[in-house]
């Protein structure tokens, strides 16, 4: 459930000076409204269809500035970095819940369901699993962590990582085709964790 | 790997990566010559690419290119959609923008506003959908009052568009503080908004968003109604329509109806509450909620679904805490606005606020018209609530509480039998002594009926009810009360002997035994179990082998022994569980298929078990868990989904889910507590209403929480405590004085904090721990004699000291683990110590860093002689070796800083060093001694080899220095 707009251009604010609590907030509030909104947009949705993880990004992005505040760039920039992490922690929870549990859980989870199809791709990834070399990942690559990141959970372009990260397009691109040769890797059914 | 390794690697794989594959092997040689690890790792890398499976791909996305550009280059602007010239974005709504635009053909000068379906959203049928439904249902709504559909269309792209009527005006809650609208001004414009709502009403359309920032006011003080974007029409579309689903997250929470929030149909009825919300806060000037607890799903439903709101002319007069919605014209003269407000307006907004759709107005029209009967002076449709409808709706709320009121007159009913037939037995004494025999014996058997009846009739069924511990302690008095006066009366028949046993363990459970929701009375709890026990003995000497009675003992000895255990007396309890285990095999020697029987005995061992658990020797606690386990499970498939079987599956399977933990053997432990989980789980679907058993599904959660933090799964372990606590949240609503709910939900806090603080992020941690503290604290209060509730509060400051301590807060650290240290007083068992030591470790750091040299020295040692003995004591559990390989290192480091001090003598100095070498070789020992037991954690693999790395450095140092002496 987002803050309504006035506390949440506030959150915003405070995150983006560096303020751990405001971004843990953030984070949170962030974390409970991608599952929703999952929910809310499956609404009326056919069988056949994936949810993609941008759409979710977005719209919690309109949810949090609507009233239409213009929020700086850099604001939205941390915004997006935080929902790509939200979004990883959301479908990681999600994937191990399913594998707890095969059952169940209604349409948010049906619809979460969706968006892990869709992140997961054709190769059908193991979601969690990958998530946890990308942890290994950041301890001595913490860009490239971040650039799978944005790329693998959230969707974004070359282009858009480069800008929410404030790096060059080719810089993104050399990290990012190093960086999942390398989860490759480590994701292969031989190699020990 | 690190930073440095990879970063050349990378290099060298991404320039790889551009040349033809064939070409890449000669590349890396040729850049990292003779580098044979990193050429190896390169190839493996390069290999990848070539590889079809596992590719990992970016997730295909919309682009979140808007998003990320400046408004002011926003590409829509300048440009014409059909009709249309976008001029300027206004705002962003909940499914895309909002610009205002002006007729491009000249036709008139007219200006709008146009809502643009996102591109991200418009691939997403839903939100098409909605944006179509919008469009349909504006087209069937004509009113002044509701902004106008003026066109639609789709742009170049395939987006969507909708144009509707311009309104250029402020939120109403801002127009009417702008303004300084007086009372009536504000009822005034607020019925004309009814009227717009009522349109949409009467057009078959529902708003569902409706909130200060929908109803806009222009120049001239005209509402508008704008933003259909949930709405929905009253009439189902027919099956398949995507608006017939109730969409119920779809809205502001602050102002959902309990309904909405509910996930329940939406009707009418519930813009009539948003509109009551909306008036609220413009007449009270403030919220009917405590804002601040609208953050989380579960407390909005507590809020909206549950919390009455105060009368409005309340709210007015009461200082608000500095809230966003304070409006100066209420805050300005209070108590007049208050009078004015007192009365009907607030019956008025109540009406519109009730939980209960049917006792609003059934439409906005309907309100709007009260509204303006105030204004006239007229008498008002609403009525305040009638007594007997607030009574209905307490009884509703308050089950157990009322139930507890009936059973407070059965027993003003019992004392009054009770007082009748002593006067009987006088007169019957009066009047001979066999009839006084006769009137003594009628006595009895009816006062064990009544007794019987109380207990079996009432206390157990409304054991398992949230809510009823307040109850069951009001019944346990008075049934108290009731025995001791039988018991005084002299010789009692061996019938009424039993059920008064009987009554004496209940009442013992309820004082003391807090899983079924207790007192926390131990001492009183031990001594009704006694007094059970010894009328139980007393029935054995006459009668030795009978197994009904023999089992009762054994139970009483397991309620004995659980209250030993709690008190913290681990060898006594375990005293009692061998009784117990004793009393129900001579039982089982008698009845060998007695069920009960064969319960007592394998509680028995599983209850020791759990004591060697406490006690710090979990190797011991495995054979007797696991049996009991055994013999748990095997009783459970003789029985439906949930029994008294299932429970002690479950519990048995905590502990030696927990025990395996403490080994090291997490893995295996997780299987145990996931089986336990789902055992629960299944109970709790075929028996929702049973509070004891959700309170178990907790437990299972703090245990699942535990298992995972020792595996290093953070996000696990965090799902994992935020499901206990959603689970636990409503059950401490309706007993908030159960000991064991707050049990749970302070361990439940204090994992999130855990989570946090593994984490690396302490100040995330300090919510959670201090929401633990407080629940700590609470419950000690609360219990007497009760020693795991002083090491829970104990533990829950050390870890809060902790965080504080790697926050670089020393001071507040210092207090935490003082208070720790306080709480804790003499460990006495195997968790208090490891807790005990972790302060003194850390108090001795805190102070360390402020004076320094040989105190600190001397607190370390005195620290390491401390866990020597610890390591002996709890040899086969973690925390002592590695406290002891903690405080060897410390204490080397500060002896080798000795040694290396060239002022000191060498002889001095080389006695130092060889000091410092020892105590690393005590440290890697200790490290060896973890690793071989499996016991070292994943971060700590490479602490072994740093050790004797420290030793080899002294022994150098040593040697070098000896040897420049002797020459």
């Amino acid at each position: 459930m987002l803050p309504e707009p006035a506390d949440a251009t506030r959150i915003l604010a405070r995150a983006r000076t560096g303020d751990a609590d405001a971004a843990q907030e953030l984070f949170a509030l962030l974390y409970a409204e991608l599952r929703a909104l999952a929910g809310r947009l499956m609404e009326g949705e056919r069988a056949e269809h994936t949810l993609q993880p941008t759409a979710l990004v977005h719209e919690a992005w309109m949810r949090l500035a609507d009233a239409g505040a213009p929020t700086a760039a850099e604001d939205r920039r941390h915004f997006v970095r935080l929902a790509a992490r939200a979004m990883r922690h959301t479908l990681v929870d999600h994937a191990r819940a399913r594998g707890r549990e095969k059952r169940g859980g209604g349409r948010e989870a049906a619809a979460l369901d969706r968006v892990l199809e869709h992140v997961a791709g054709p190769e059908r990834l193991e979601v969690p699993e990958l998530s946890d070399a990308l942890e290994r990942l950041a301890g001595f690559d913490e860009t490239g962590a971040r650039v799978v990141e944005l790329r693998f959970f959230a969707g974004l372009s070359i282009a858009e990582t480069a800008d929410v990260l404030g790096l060059s397009t080719a810089t993104v691109e050399r990290t990012w085709r190093v960086a999942r040769l390398w989860l490759s890797r480590e994701l292969a059914p031989d190699a020990e964790a | 790997m690190d930073a440095l390794r990879w970063q050349r690697l990378q290099a060298v794989v991404a320039d790889a990566l551009e040349r033809l594959p064939e070409e890449r092997a000669a590349l890396v040689h040729a850049r990292l010559r003779g580098e044979e690890d990193l050429i190896r790792e390169a190839l493996e890398l390069l290999d990848e690419d070539t590889r079809a499976s596992r590719r990992i791909e970016p997730a295909p996305g919309g682009g979140l290119a808007s998003l990320l550009e400046e408004p002011d280059r926003d590409p829509w602007i300048g440009r014409t959609l059909e009709r249309w010239r976008v001029l300027e974005r206004l705002g962003a709504g909940g499914m895309g923008a909002v610009y205002l635009v002006e007729r491009a053909d000249g036709v008139s000068e007219q200006r709008a506003a146009l809502k643009l379906l996102h591109a991200s959203l418009a691939a997403t049928e839903a939100a098409r959908a909605r944006f179509r439904a919008e469009r349909r249902l504006l087209a069937r709504i004509e009113h002044p009052g509701i902004a106008r559909f003026v066109d639609g269309g789709v742009s170049a792209e395939g987006l969507p568009f909708l144009v509707v009527e311009h309104v250029a005006g402020l939120p109403i809650d801002r127009h009417c503080a702008q303004r300084g609208l007086g009372l009536r001004e504000r009822v005034a414009l607020f019925a004309s908004v009814c009227d717009a709502v009522a349109a949409a009403h009467a057009a078959q359309v529902v708003h569902r968003d409706l909130k200060p920032s929908n109803v806009l006011v222009d120049a001239q003080g005209r509402p508008r109604l704008v933003d259909f974007g949930i709405s929905k029409l009253l009439e189902d579309d027919g099956p398949g329509a995507p608006l017939t689903e109730t969409g119920a997250r779809a809205m502001t929470p602050r102002y959902a109806s309990p309904e909405q929030i509910a996930g329940g149909p939406v009707r009418a009825t519930s813009d009539v509450y948003s509109l009551g919300v909306v008036l609220y806060e413009l007449l009270a000037g403030r919220s009917p909620y405590d804002l601040s607890r609208l953050v989380s799903p579960a407390r909005v439903e507590e809020s909206v679904c549950r919390t009455e709101p105060e009368r409005p002319s309340t709210a007015a007069t009461r200082a608000a805490p500095r809230e966003a919605s304070d409006d100066p014209a209420v805050v300005r003269d209070r108590a007049r606005w208050a009078h004015g407000l007192a009365g009907d307006l607030d019956t008025i907004v109540l009406k519109a606020l009730s939980k209960d759709p049917a006792r609003r107005y059934a439409t906005a029209g309907e309100l709007g018209q009260d509204l303006r009967r105030w204004l006239a002076h007229e008498p008002v449709s609403a009525r305040p609530d009638s007594t007997a409808y607030r009574a209905a709706r307490y009884v509703r709320r308050n089950r157990a509480l009322v139930a507890g009121t009936a059973l407070a007159v059965v027993s003003l009913a019992l004392g009054a039998a009770w007082a009748l037939v002593e006067a009987r037995a006088a007169r019957a004494a009066a009047r001979g002594e066999g009839e006084a025999r006769a009137q003594a014996e009628a006595r009895a058997t009816q006062t064990q009926e009544l007794v019987r009846a109380l207990i079996h009739g009432v206390h157990d069924r409304i054991a398992p009810l949230a809510g009823a511990t307040e109850v069951r302690a009001f019944l346990a008095r008075e049934t108290l009360a009731h025995v001791e006066r039988l018991v005084g009366a002299g010789p009692l028949p061996s019938a009424l002997r039993d059920d008064l046993a009987d009554v004496l363990m209940r009442l013992g459970e309820v004082q003391g035994a807090w899983t079924k929701g207790s007192l926390g009375d131990v001492d009183g709890a031990r001594a009704s179990t006694l007094r059970a026990l010894e009328l139980l003995e007393e029935a054995l000497r006459e009668a030795p082998e009978d197994p009904l009675r023999l089992g009762r003992a054994a139970a009483a000895q397991r309620q004995l022994g659980d209250l030993e255990r709690i008190a913290g007396r681990g060898a006594l309890a375990l005293e009692r569980y061998a009784r117990q285990r004793e009393l129900a095999e001579r039982a089982l020697r008698v009845a060998p298929d007695d069920p009960r029987a064969r319960r007592e005995a394998a509680l028995a061992l599983g209850q020791a078990g759990r004591v060697l658990l406490d006690l710090g020797r979990p190797s011991e606690a495995l054979a007797p868990l696991g049996e009991a386990l055994r013999v748990a499970e095997l009783s459970c498939g003789e029985q439906p989904a949930w029994s008294e079987s299932a429970l002690d599956a479950v519990l048995r399977g905590h502990q030696l889910g927990a025990a395996l933990t403490a080994l090291g053997r997490a893995r295996e432990a997780l299987v145990v507590q996931r089986r336990a989980l789902e055992r629960v789980e299944a109970g709790a679907s075929v028996r929702p209403e049973d509070a004891q058993l959700a309170a178990t599904r907790a437990s299972s959660r703090t245990y699942l929480a535990d298992t995972r933090l020792a595996l290093g799964d953070l996000a696990g372990a965090e799902v994992d405590a935020q499901a206990g606590l959603e689970i636990v949240a409503p059950l401490r609503a309706a007993a908030p004085g159960d000991a064991f709910l707050l049990y749970l939900e302070l361990q439940l806090h204090e994992r999130l904090g855990q989570v946090e603080l593994a984490r690396q992020d302490p100040r995330a941690a300090l919510a959670p721990f201090a929401a633990a503290r407080e629940l700590a604290a609470a419950r000690r209060a609360m219990t007497s004699g009760d020693r795991a509730a002083a090491r829970d509060l104990a533990r829950v400051l050390t870890l809060e000291g902790t965080a504080r301590a790697r926050l670089g807060q020393p001071d507040a650290a210092a207090s935490a683990f003082r208070a720790a240290l306080e709480a804790l007083g003499e460990p006495e068992d195997a968790a208090a110590t490891e807790i005990d030591f972790l302060c003194r470790l850390e108090l001795g750091d805190i102070e360390g860093a402020r004076d320094g040299g040989e105190r600190q020295r001397a607190r370390l040692e005195e620290l390491l002689e401390l866990a020597r003995t610890h390591t002996s004591l709890f040899a086969e559990l973690d925390w002592p070796w590695r406290n002891r390989g903690l405080v060897a290192w410390k204490l080397g480091t500060l002896v080798e800083d000795a040694g290396s001090d060239r002022a000191a003598s060498r002889a001095r100095r080389v006695l130092d060093l060889e000091h410092a070498e020892q105590l690393y070789d005590e440290g890697h020992a200790a490290a060896l001694r973890l690793e071989s037991a499996g016991q070292l954690r994943p971060h700590e693999v490479g602490i072994p080899a740093a050790f004797r790395a420290d030793v080899e450095r002294c022994k150098a140092a040593a040697l070098r220095l000896g040897d420049s002496t002797g020459s």
